[in-house]
């Protein structure tokens, strides 16, 4: 690590890693650059000239020694003109001051030339809240322009692509989204047309965006230009209540933050994370959270009973009850129960569930449905289980994961298998069809949705989607993240684990799990590569773990069956 | 490929294309807008397609060019586009006449087609002829010395015979006695084309063989040594210019010569270009072997349809006496010049800008750094010259720094041509030792005054974006300090006399209309800036201008002034904050009763 | 500390002086001014900022003003307000607004009648009428919909015409009329 570069900015001493640029060396003595079209992830710039910042340097004597003033502090020259933070490399002995009377006038100008031709779309601007335009221009702008000319005017609420809608009066042409599309990306589609005051965004007619990373210009663009049409005129972010999370569809584990207000999650957005997502998500992942607040969701735990076979809502208590009553009877017969898990339930859902369906009721033919999709070479990772090392560390998948599932189909084929205990997969997508399931004398299903196996199930447990629960992921590169809870479930639906736990007590088997801290403790007594952890002390960035490989227990009468590559 | 491109014309193409390195391709794009605008008439979807899966771009890259220079058009033009020049100079000398009495007798508007497809009349903006004002240009051709019945006749005949006739080059002026012609030396000589043969008779190329006896950083000494400064405006010494390249990045140097003289009032480098070729050529090469590049590029302007082909047709001269190309005199030097078309942008003057331009892109000036010495052209380390600074080189060579230190004065050394427009006897060019003239002389001696019943109101030194002088204020001598000393700068050379029939307010906006439509839009100020102050002044001139107007246009100058990317945004500000400070009056008087209420 | 009881003559204790004492007065009463306000015949003066409930306006030409921002939901004290934004249909003729209200709900019973709402307004959509007399026999009917804000509401003048001009009204666009203090 070479020696920080010493400079001075607003009278504070900073030290910054050499080649750090000033916007960034100010943020770390707690100043604020404001700026447009400087980001971190992105080429330079360098046209919004809303980070001009007056730059001085020591004077250099003719020894090359910085020349000192009668203080006995270097001479410093400052420049005719104000610099741009952004493209301003720390020096050693620099003198930055962005509150000089220059530089406050500077950007009162710039702000003032900003909202010169800017529509006043504000009370119907989706940006409002959280706009930099507004935040900058009451921070750092004038507070009222002198502009009385007609403004320029340009397409307006045009779509670029189904995903996005532009805007072109709201550009304060920064072209984020132009370097977006180009250097990360891949699809250079967007760029600027006319000269001058008239320049306007576009993308040529039939190339619009279509990558799966377009809506992350929404997220850079820091004005309303660039809308996203899934959240178009839904709520006011700062109805908003947000929410950490880490996106549940695939493998890559994406940093994300759940906006929702009164139970209800509005939009996903992506959150920096310079391990896993630095600062983007892809739109498979983003727009993927209607399920969450669908009508059809399961309220409560329901019994199939009744001569015609309908359902009744129960209290958990009781729920557990019947349940637990059924499984007791199961005593010493665990080569008659089989389980089959969840890649998408968190660690410690999987680890209870390992531990009641092996542990307390012996049952051997366990395992979890891969889903496999196609992965771009970005973010978007072929496996789509957003926790298959969880899965495997707690030990309910088969090697390879999905090869176990042929062979419960045939066990209960033959009767073997009596009880299936099945938790968030429609098994009759991926191997284990609906006649088979009826042969069951016990198929109890935990889920969010229904489908065709849920209304089979004798027993529905009503479960709580990835929004609704706290747990951890881990994800692809072995990386421990965690996830908080947004909203709550709807109904009396309560997150699996609460479930699982109220069954191992129903069974004989309590491990005194209270809270999500219980259980994750319990998970780092016995799972080695969590030794040492505490879950509230993760943090938002996550921790890497050391897997090694995780030999999936293997079950006595295993025949060799075919990989099971279920499409997601 | 579904456009039906001529045969002949797609080779042409291919063959561009090799004038730049293979993995930038782009950089032909500009070539090709041209040609193919030349044989469609127009640059639609299909053509922007071809060029697109030609040079290996997306649609989008070469739509934002067409859409950026406004030599190119997305909709079909009439058969002849009669662009008439609109910017200060020829505005002084009537141009508005000259379009009324061409929109009346075509029936159309400005950028309209006639209903029998023949014409289109636009305005553009300053055609680098300032001196022979009143001009316009109809496709190529250039019409000098207008009056409103010279332009209807012109257009008469050409709707009579149907074609355009192709105009000679005006002859060249004799000098005035108090003129000093080095560059210009030749030009009045008898039966002097231009040619090789008239320019190796006159003793052209003869620095060549004598530089490449020198070694390249003998020559760079020489040049510093000799003090010349950048003829393109902002005067830096060239020297110091070529010995900042960036040496052994392993990638190779290039030389770029700025032909793309728009400066309102210049019209030096025309002449320099049409008219002396081979000069240019020649201190090319010679800066080629000194900075150590190999492939020099002839930024000219898109605007100069026939100085391109002059210079084409020199390097061929040149190439053919082994004066160009590979192991140049049996020396071992390569050396090759390509020229590259410009296609209307004043931005593309600035060195970076340019550089942008070459390489295919919209020309949008760099930040620096990284300067163009170390990251310049296709990422390697460039060197941007002017025109007449190149000029220079070969006599340089020939006569020594010492004997190029003899003329002028301390600072300025050598000659410089100016240009000077507006009601003198006799606007022109004039080369002159720099310093050695003061602008009174250079006003009522070499111009002969100003025209009958006229009085002297105001001067612009050196092209429209320099502080203009008071009429008492003309006693400067014309060097770079003396002139920066008075508040101003010796810029381009180009001299714009304003007379006191000259409505200051109007020209204030005539100079912020040009600068607004030439922005190119990437930096906040000038780009809302510029716009802002012509809407102002359009307001004013109106009669809607509010007594605050006056002090609002020149903070709003004094915003842009400093905080842009490129001097374009000084270009705008200090003319306005220029005028606005020494002719307060006009505008206060202009500005009385106004309350703002129109918008525009 | 002893109170005195006052001593009643005879007289005094028949209590008819002040039955008579009582009637006189009452009497006296009948000839003079009487400040009694025959509600609902007479209605009490308004003065001039008085605040009564929100209304949401239409302009001169049939426009919902509304757009929908939801400022007035987020600075209503009380959060009497619930509003569900919605987009204006596509061939309208105010489509360049974009925006308008899919569903605004004020609930009567918990507004306090500050009057955040009309002052934070930002398209002059929302006005305190000047009504005082709001009752209704069941909870549902003092959640006023947007079907009833309109209605109680009705059209204000527009002199700025935010959404419909390029730039400055024409000056033959209508001038709004004086906002003046009224009285009832």
């Amino acid at each position: 690590m070479t020696d920080p570069v010493k400079l001075t900015i607003d009278g504070k001493e900073a030290a910054a890693p050499k080649g750090m640029n000033l916007i960034e060396a100010a943020k770390l003595v707690g100043v604020e650059v404001p700026h447009y079209c400087y980001h971190p992830k992105l080429t330079i710039a360098g046209n919004c000239r809303m980070c001009l910042v007056d730059v001085g340097m020591p004077k250099l004597g003719a020894d090359k020694k910085p020349e000192l003033g009668p203080d006995g502090k270097p001479v410093i020259l400052f420049g005719p003109k104000l610099s741009i933070g952004c493209n301003t490399t720390v020096a050693e002995g620099m003198v930055v001051h962005t509150r000089s009377a220059k530089v406050i006038k500077a950007r009162e100008g710039v702000m003032e030339f900003l909202l010169v031709n800017h529509p006043l779309d504000c009370p119907i601007c989706d940006q409002a809240g959280e706009c930099r335009l507004q935040e900058f221009s009451v921070d750092y702008g004038k507070g009222q322009s002198r502009f009385i000319e007609e403004k320029v005017h340009k397409p307006k609420k045009t779509e670029i692509g189904p995903k996005i809608m532009l805007d072109d009066e709201r550009c304060i042409l920064c072209s984020r989204c132009v370097r977006f599309m180009k250097e990360v990306a891949g699809q250079d589609c967007l760029g600027f047309v006319e000269r001058g005051s008239y320049s306007t965004l576009t993308c040529y007619p039939g190339m619009e965006p279509n990558t799966n990373y377009d809506l992350n210009i929404v997220d850079i663009c820091p004005v309303g230009a660039l809308t996203s049409n899934d959240f178009r005129f839904k709520q006011r972010v700062w109805f908003l209540k947000e929410t950490k999370s880490i996106c549940p569809n695939c493998a890559t584990g994406c940093n994300t933050v759940l906006w929702s207000r009164e139970g209800v999650v509005h939009r996903q957005t992506p959150r920096d994370n310079d391990a896993v997502n630095q600062c983007w998500m892809c739109d498979h992942g983003r727009l993927h959270y209607q399920f969450i607040n669908d009508p059809n969701r399961f309220v409560a735990p329901t019994v199939k009973s009744g001569a015609m076979g309908e359902r009744f809502n129960l209290t958990w208590p009781e729920a557990t009850r019947q349940i637990g009553e059924r499984l007791k009877a199961l005593k010493g017969k665990g080569a008659t129960i089989a389980a089959i898990g969840t890649t998408r339930a968190t660690t410690e859902e999987l680890f209870l569930f390992n531990k009641l369906v092996r542990e307390v009721l012996g049952a051997e033919l366990v395992d979890c449905v891969p889903h496999v999709g196609e992965g771009d070479k970005f973010l978007l990772n072929a496996d789509r289980s957003p926790n298959m090392n969880g899965a495997k560390l707690a030990g309910v998948t088969a090697d390879p994961v999905g090869s176990r599932i042929p062979v419960i189909a045939e066990a209960i084929k033959s009767g073997r298998i009596k009880t299936l205990i099945i938790h968030g997969e429609n098994v009759a997508k991926h191997g284990i069809a609906e006649d088979l399931l009826g042969k069951l004398e016990l198929l109890v299903v935990i889920d969010t949705l229904p489908n065709k196996v849920t209304e089979l199930a004798h027993f529905v447990l009503a479960g709580a989607t990835f929004a609704e629960k706290r747990g951890t992921f881990i994800n692809g590169k072995a990386r421990l993240q965690r996830l908080n809870a947004a909203i709550p479930s709807p109904g009396i639906a309560r997150p699996e684990w609460q479930t699982f736990a109220a069954l191992l007590n129903e069974l004989g088997a309590d491990g005194k799990y209270l809270a999500i801290e219980d259980v994750f403790a319990d998970m780092t007594r016995t799972l080695a590569p969590l030794a040492g952890l505490n879950l509230s002390k993760i943090g938002d960035q996550g921790v890497e773990l050391k897997l090694g490989t995780v030999t999936p227990p293997a079950a006595s009468a295993e025949k060799p069956a075919a990989t099971v590559e279920a499409k997601a | 490929m579904a456009l039906n491109v001529a045969a002949d014309l797609e080779k042409h193409v291919d063959e561009i294309v090799t004038h730049y390195p293979p993995q930038h391709k782009r950089a032909a794009v500009l070539w090709l807008l041209h040609l193919l605008q030349e044989q469609f008439g127009h640059l639609g979807k299909e053509q922007v397609e071809w060029t697109a899966t030609k040079l290996g771009l997306q649609p989008i890259n070469v739509w934002e060019l067409i859409t950026f220079y406004p030599m190119f058009t997305a909709k079909p033009r009439g058969k002849f586009h009669i662009k008439v020049c609109r910017t200060l100079s020829c505005e002084l000398c009537g141009c508005g006449g000259i379009l009324e009495r061409l929109k009346k007798k075509l029936g159309v508007g400005l950028d309209e087609k006639t209903s029998d497809g023949l014409f289109t009349i636009s305005t553009v903006e300053c055609l680098a002829a300032c001196g022979t004002g009143p001009v316009m240009m109809v496709n190529d051709e250039l019409f000098e010395n207008l009056t409103p019945d010279a332009a209807e006749t012109i257009i008469d005949r050409v709707k009579a015979t149907g074609k355009l006739e192709q105009q000679p080059l005006p002859k060249p002026v004799a000098p005035h006695p108090l003129e000093k012609r080095v560059l210009l030396a030749n030009l009045t000589k008898p039966n002097y084309t231009g040619s090789m043969d008239d320019y190796v008779r006159e003793g052209g190329y003869r620095s060549l063989p004598k530089a490449l006896g020198m070694k390249p950083d003998d020559i760079v000494a020489e040049v510093k040594n000799s003090e010349v400064r950048g003829r393109g405006g902002a005067g830096f010494p060239c020297g110091m210019k070529w010995s900042f390249l960036a040496k052994g990045t392993g990638k190779p140097i290039y030389l770029v010569c700025n032909a793309d003289e728009s400066e309102p009032g210049t019209f030096k480098d025309r002449q320099l270009l049409h008219y002396e070729p081979h000069q240019l050529i020649e201190g090319i090469v010679v800066s080629c072997y000194a900075v150590g590049a190999h492939v020099a590029y002839i930024y000219i302007r898109g605007e100069m349809p026939y100085g391109a082909k002059i210079l084409a047709r020199a390097i061929e001269e040149a190439r053919a006496k082994n004066f160009l190309g590979k192991n140049i005199l049996g020396k071992g030097f390569d050396c090759e010049i390509y020229v590259h078309r410009g296609a209307g942008a004043y931005i593309c003057g600035e060195e970076t800008g340019l550089i942008e331009s070459l390489e295919g892109k919209r020309a949008y000036p760099r930040i620096k750094p990284p300067f163009p010495a170390v990251v310049g052209l296709f990422g390697c380390p460039t060197v941007v010259n002017n025109v007449e600074t190149l000029s220079n080189i070969p006599h340089i060579i020939n006569n020594g720094a010492a004997w190029f230190k003899e003329l002028g004065v301390p600072g300025s050394r050598g000659t410089r041509l100016v240009c000077v427009s507006g009601a003198v006897k006799r606007p022109g060019y004039y080369e002159f030792e720099m310093g050695k003239l003061t602008m009174r002389q250079l006003i009522e001696d070499l111009c002969g005054g100003l025209k009958e019943g006229r009085k002297l109101k105001g001067v612009i030194p050196g092209g429209s974006s320099m502080p203009v002088l008071k009429a008492d204020q003309i006693d400067v001598a014309l060097d770079f300090e003396s002139l920066r000393k008075a508040g101003t700068m010796a810029g381009s050379g180009g001299i714009i006399v304003l007379d006191d029939t000259v409505d200051i307010v109007q020209s204030t906006l005539n100079v912020a209309q040009f600068y607004a439509h030439e922005s190119c839009g990437q930096c906040t100020p000038c780009r809302e800036g510029t716009l802002w102050m012509e809407k102002m002044l359009h307001r004013i001139r109106q009669g809607h201008g509010r007594p605050e107007d006056v002090d609002l246009l020149w903070d709003v100058a004094d915003n842009i002034d400093g905080k842009t990317i490129c001097p374009l945004g000084e270009a705008a500000a200090w003319p306005v904050k220029a005028f606005v400070t020494k002719y307060r009056s006009e505008f206060e008087a202009a500005c009385k009763n106004g309350n703002g209420s129109k918008k525009h | 500390m002893q109170v005195e009881r006052p001593k009643l003559t005879i007289w005094e204790r028949t209590y008819l002086p002040q039955i008579l004492h009582g009637l006189w007065l009452t009497l006296k009463h009948i000839p003079r001014r009487k400040f009694t306000r025959q509600y609902p015949e007479e209605k009490p003066p308004l003065y001039g900022a008085y605040r009564g409930a929100p209304t949401l306006v239409k302009d001169p030409e049939g426009r919902i003003k509304c757009v929908s921002c939801q400022l007035c939901e987020f600075v209503c004290p009380p959060k009497a307000i619930r509003i569900t934004p919605g987009t204006r249909p596509d061939g309208s003729p105010d489509a360049n607004v974009e925006k308008e209200p899919k569903e605004f709900v004020i609930d009567m019973l918990r507004c306090i009648y500050c009057g955040y709402c009309e002052e934070v307004c930002p398209e002059e959509a929302i006005f305190l009428k000047r009504d005082f007399a709001i009752a209704g026999y069941k909870r549902e009917e003092l959640q006023f919909n947007m079907e009833k804000l309109l209605e109680l509401g009705g059209v204000q003048e527009d002199s700025i015409w935010k959404w419909k001009y390029k730039g400055a009204p024409p000056p033959d666009a209508p001038a709004a009329p004086k906002r003046e203090a009224k009285v009832s």
